[in-house]
């Protein structure tokens, strides 16, 4: 090990050497153990991994197990799974296949209408409409 | 902690309650979110920063797994991988929000009404800074810090868990822990003498 690969491992993973990458723990105590000064640059980032420690998100038990039976009782009665069809046709909202159902049926009437006439009611109304607006 | 971690019981556990949780067992789904809620808060926190958007996120990922528990194969991968990455996705993208506030305020030192002694201004200090430093470093390398100072994780469950290799997850901590000393010095902090 050199002592560039030392500092560079020291910087990433801290001062606790267990939990360096493991092919690097023995040459890292070795290096510790012949060069004096590796020590206090050890010394000098277990400052830094104790101010990081002191960072850490303390989470508490009580809003664990709160949450925990929420959840429990949000999927209680739920099937697991993915979205399928017919999960889909299961959750329609009545009104909203109500309101699908008559513009598919306007979709059908307006190609009839297209089919036995040359200008649906629409057209001649539009036609009407905007050339008297344009001055025609 | 050891860096590398092979299958082990609780793993074991994790298939087979999850394995209910794909035919629909409620009480299933509530052991499996009391063994590794805990964690999941921890990482959506130390990455979003406040306690309401972690909850959010670690229920919503919670739910996740409920919806998809039947397309998990025991034994392929570790169900911490898999819930962990999507604690992470969840929270980076509420990072990516125009509206996330990163943070709780936090707070000045000179708040508290009572004296304190020097040394616990001091202390507030460090922690301030070292908030501060948190806060304005990229939320990936935050993620990195979550993973690794404060969950405990081996570097290779770190980096499988943000879905990068160990090299990129050694550059983001590396980053994050420069950015978090020079945010001590700015503060007239040097890690290099008798801070703590």
């Amino acid at each position: 090990m050199t002592n560039q690969e030392f500092q560079n491992l020291l910087e990433i993973y801290g001062a606790d050497l267990s939990r360096w990458p493991a092919a690097s723990r023995d040459a890292a105590a070795g290096w510790l153990t012949s060069h004096p000064q590796a020590r206090h640059d050890l010394e000098r980032e277990d400052r830094i991994d104790r101010l990081l420690a002191d960072a850490a998100p303390i989470i508490d038990g009580e809003r664990v197990l709160r949450l925990a039976h929420d959840l429990a009782e949000d999927v209680d009665g739920m099937v697991p799974g993915g979205w399928s069809i017919g999960d889909a046709i299961r959750s329609w909202n009545p009104q909203g296949a109500l309101y699908l159902g008559l513009f598919v049926l306007g979709c059908a009437a307006n190609s009839i209408l297209r089919l036995l006439t040359t200008q649906t009611p629409l057209e001649a109304w539009l036609a009407t409409n905007l050339s008297m607006a344009l001055g025609g | 902690m050891s860096g590398e971690q092979g299958w082990n019981g609780r793993d074991s556990l994790d298939d087979v309650l999850i394995e209910q949780v794909a035919l629909g067992n409620a009480s299933a789904f509530e052991v499996l979110a009391r063994r590794h809620l805990r964690r999941a808060l921890a990482i959506a926190q130390g990455v979003v920063g406040n306690p309401s958007d972690a909850d959010e996120i670690a229920q919503e990922a919670f739910m996740r797994v409920w919806e998809n528990a039947g397309r998990w194969t025991p034994g392929r991968a570790r169900f911490t991988t898999w819930l962990h990455r999507i604690v992470l996705n969840l929270s980076l993208d509420r990072c990516r929000k125009p509206q996330w506030l990163p943070f709780d305020t936090v707070g000045e030192v000179a708040d508290d009404q009572a004296p304190d002694a020097p040394e616990v201004i001091a202390r507030k200090e460090r922690g301030v800074a070292v908030a501060n430093a948190l806060q304005a470093i990229p939320p990936r390398q935050r993620a990195a810090v979550t993973l690794f100072y404060f969950e405990g994780l081996a570097g290779k469950a770190a980096a499988e868990a943000l879905g990068i290799s160990v090299a990129a997850f050694e550059q983001l901590l590396l980053r994050a822990r420069r950015a978090i000393k020079a945010e001590l010095l700015a503060r007239g902090l040097d890690p290099k003498e008798g801070l703590l």
